[in-house]
């Protein structure tokens, strides 16, 4: 167990132009703390783990595992192991000789590594398919096998390139819960790639998101969806995805499509407004500020009803609008529907740094204000 | 109403039972009536030449031919007594076994380096490489044989070895193979604490079982049935190669033709041992590398 510091990583894959797949990352990662990385493809988080792994090399930067700087170490000398999204199990050794082999290469005594492997793969429960080959396993049972390999020499640090992405949705949920069991019974400092959000909200201490090779935001997985840095960030996370609203701030007056709001410290200019499903409800009767949806479907989850739509009345309608709904709520295609808003959940934002607008005061409606004053 | 509803059987039909799809296998099809008389008309050197090869010298010359009156097991005798066939048997035998063996270490390794390795030129010399593979053999004859003399191998085993110890085929083809190979397992490895040369012996080469056979068999064939090469580089019986022996039984006037079918069997012996032995790879490295 070892503290990861990630200190100015930089690296630029040479070619006409040049890629840059990572520019400039700052990260410390505590003592058995488990980070999850997330971002959409070519943002550049696999790189960020193939550095630490030392399966690339970096253009600029330091990786400092356990207070010793490894970027000029060979992979197997980081003393790091790593679950891939192929699960890489040697196909032509059994499950027993996988397990063995980063414990062979080490030169552990005999006696040491038959014990050392039978003591993850009890734990994995891997044990009656110790003779086979991993052509001979199902895709769950690959991917223990792959931790049991990683987890077998009790290494520094734990990397994981989306271990989960090959399985199917019923067995990534287990999978998810056996990974978050593992890494509570043994507290090695990992690091999670990841893009799938849920898996990254639900696995990580604190999750990092990245953009573009950027690091964008990182933080606990509640901070970073209640105050997401930037609109990336903010429709980046969260299923369905925060809706915006584009809209402008004069004199003090925020006007959003047909919403007229008073956004404390924030500057006037072009702004958009990010409101999540969960700060929009069906409006009955005149219940506070709303808006006008026209929908044009309808998900239906049993538990609840997903509606689709675009605003009416405002120059984006052609962006994605989506609230929630009761299952018995099922609107028509092109029906009108009325849409509460909680302004007390409305994010704002630059419309051209994307950076979240910081309020000092609570957001409240024109009307409302007018009313108490 | 209700419906009737046929459950599902327990065990899926296997292929090889008695149920339709075992019977329609064993079925002819119409590609049968083209593939039997093809197949007998391959068949008809191979037979010719074990017919000629126990028959008397006059036998031999009838047309059509026919089956021998007694089986002349002495021509086989006749071979080996009458001609140094021991010496080429064993100098065909030490040059395919060194090259094979060279060509498998060597070409798996260059294979690698060109699939995997980054160095700068690589993929010039991988071009260059491949661009040799279109010079005929004929063209570098002459060349290859002023190198060969000036190693000072003519008339030796040497000249035979050599120049082929490696081949840009054989490299072609590893490389390929390689290529096809995910790139995790070998971080895997790595990460697992192998260095690059372990994981290429303990990780790679066990997975390329398929492809070195291919290129065994290949440069087996090859090696084996070669005659130009020998007939230029070889000059005294001692050294020659099976092939080059073989000429020596035909004359400029009269050839005795069962003692060179005699011969010729004999010759094809070890390979068509290796041919039932390994026929699935045969077909395999045939089929794979798109050579005839």
């Amino acid at each position: 167990m070892a503290p990861i510091i990630l200190e100015g990583l930089r690296k630029v894959y040479p070619g006409k132009p040049p890629v840059v797949a990572l520019e400039s990352l700052d990260l410390t990662i505590d003592d058995g703390e488990f980070v999850a990385f997330v971002g959409p493809s070519g943002c550049g988080k696999s790189t960020v783990l193939r550095c630490v792994a030392g399966l690339e090399r970096l253009t600029a930067g330091r990786v400092i595992i356990g207070g010793r700087e490894v970027q000029e170490l060979p992979p197997g000398k980081r003393d790091v192991a790593m679950v891939f999204q192929s699960y890489a199990l040697y196909p032509h050794l059994t499950v027993y000789k996988n397990l063995a082999f980063p414990l062979k290469e080490r030169h552990v005594p005999k006696q040491q590594l038959d014990a050392e492997v039978r003591r993850v793969a009890e734990m994995l429960e891997l044990t009656p398919l110790l003779r086979r080959r991993p052509g001979q396993l199902s895709g769950g049972q690959r991917q223990r096998v792959a931790m049991g390999r990683a987890l077998v020499r009790e290494p520094l640090a734990f990397l994981l390139d989306e271990p989960l992405s090959n399985l199917d949705a019923k067995l990534r949920t287990q999978m998810r819960t056996e990974i978050a069991a593992v890494h509570r019974r043994h507290g090695i400092t990992s690091i999670y790639v990841t893009h799938d959000q849920v898996e990254a909200m639900t696995l990580g201490e604190r999750i990092v998101v990245m953009r573009d090779g950027l690091l964008q935001q990182a933080g606990a997985p509640a901070e970073v969806y209640e105050n997401p840095a930037n609109l990336f960030v903010a429709g980046f996370l969260g299923t369905p995805t925060m809706n915006m609203l584009s809209g402008r701030n004069e004199r003090g007056v925020l006007s959003a499509g047909p919403l007229r709001l008073l956004a404390p410290g924030v500057p006037d200019g072009d702004v958009v407004v990010g409101i999540r499903p969960e700060g929009l409800d069906i409006a009955e009767g005149d219940d506070g500020p709303r808006l006008e949806v026209i929908v044009s479907h309808v998900e239906a989850l049993g538990n609840e009803n997903l509606v689709h739509g675009a605003v009416a009345g405002i120059d984006d309608a052609a962006l994605p609008f989506v609230f929630r709904a009761p299952p018995r709520v099922a609107p028509r295609r092109d029906e009108r529907i009325g849409v509460r808003v909680d302004v007390a959940q409305l994010l704002l934002f630059d419309r051209v740094s994307e950076q979240r607008l910081h309020l000092t005061g609570p957001v409240v409606t024109a009307d409302d204000r007018r009313a108490a004053g | 109403m209700t419906t009737a509803i046929t459950p599902a059987p327990l065990v899926d039909r296997l292929p090889d039972d008695d149920g339709p799809e075992g019977a329609r296998r064993r079925r002819p099809s119409p590609w049968h009536f083209l593939l039997l008389p093809l197949s007998l008309l391959m068949l008809t050197p191979l037979v010719w030449m074990v017919v000629t090869a126990v028959s008397t010298t006059e036998e031999s010359r009838r047309f059509p031919p026919a089956l021998p009156s007694s089986i002349q097991w002495s021509n086989f005798a006749d071979v080996w007594t009458g001609s140094p066939f021991g010496h080429w048997l064993l100098n065909t035998a030490i040059v395919s076994i060194i090259v094979v063996i060279s060509n498998v270490v060597l070409c798996s390794t260059a294979g690698y380096a060109f699939a995997r390795l980054r160095f700068r030129g690589s993929g010039l010399a991988f071009i260059l490489l491949l661009a040799t593979l279109m010079v005929p053999f004929q063209v570098v004859l002459i060349p290859t044989l002023l190198i060969v003399k000036s190693f000072g191998l003519i008339d030796h085993l040497g000249a035979l070895i050599v120049p082929n110890l490696v081949t840009a085929f054989g490299v072609f083809l590893m490389r390929q193979f390689f290529i096809s190979l995910p790139p995790d397992l070998e971080e895997a490895g790595r990460i697992d604490g192998a260095s690059r040369l372990g994981v290429f012996r303990k990780i790679l080469l066990p997975l390329m079982g398929p492809p070195i056979a291919t290129l065994a068999i290949l440069t087996f064939l090859s090696i084996w049935n070669d005659f130009l090469w020998p007939l230029v580089a070889i000059q005294s019986p001692q050294n020659m190669t099976m092939q080059l022996g073989l000429s020596t039984f035909q004359g400029a006037h009269l050839t005795d033709w069962p003692l060179l079918m005699a011969a010729t069997l004999m010759s094809q012996l070890p390979v068509i041992i290796l041919f039932l032995v390994g026929q699935r790879w045969f077909v395999r490295s045939i089929a794979s590398s798109g050579i005839k």
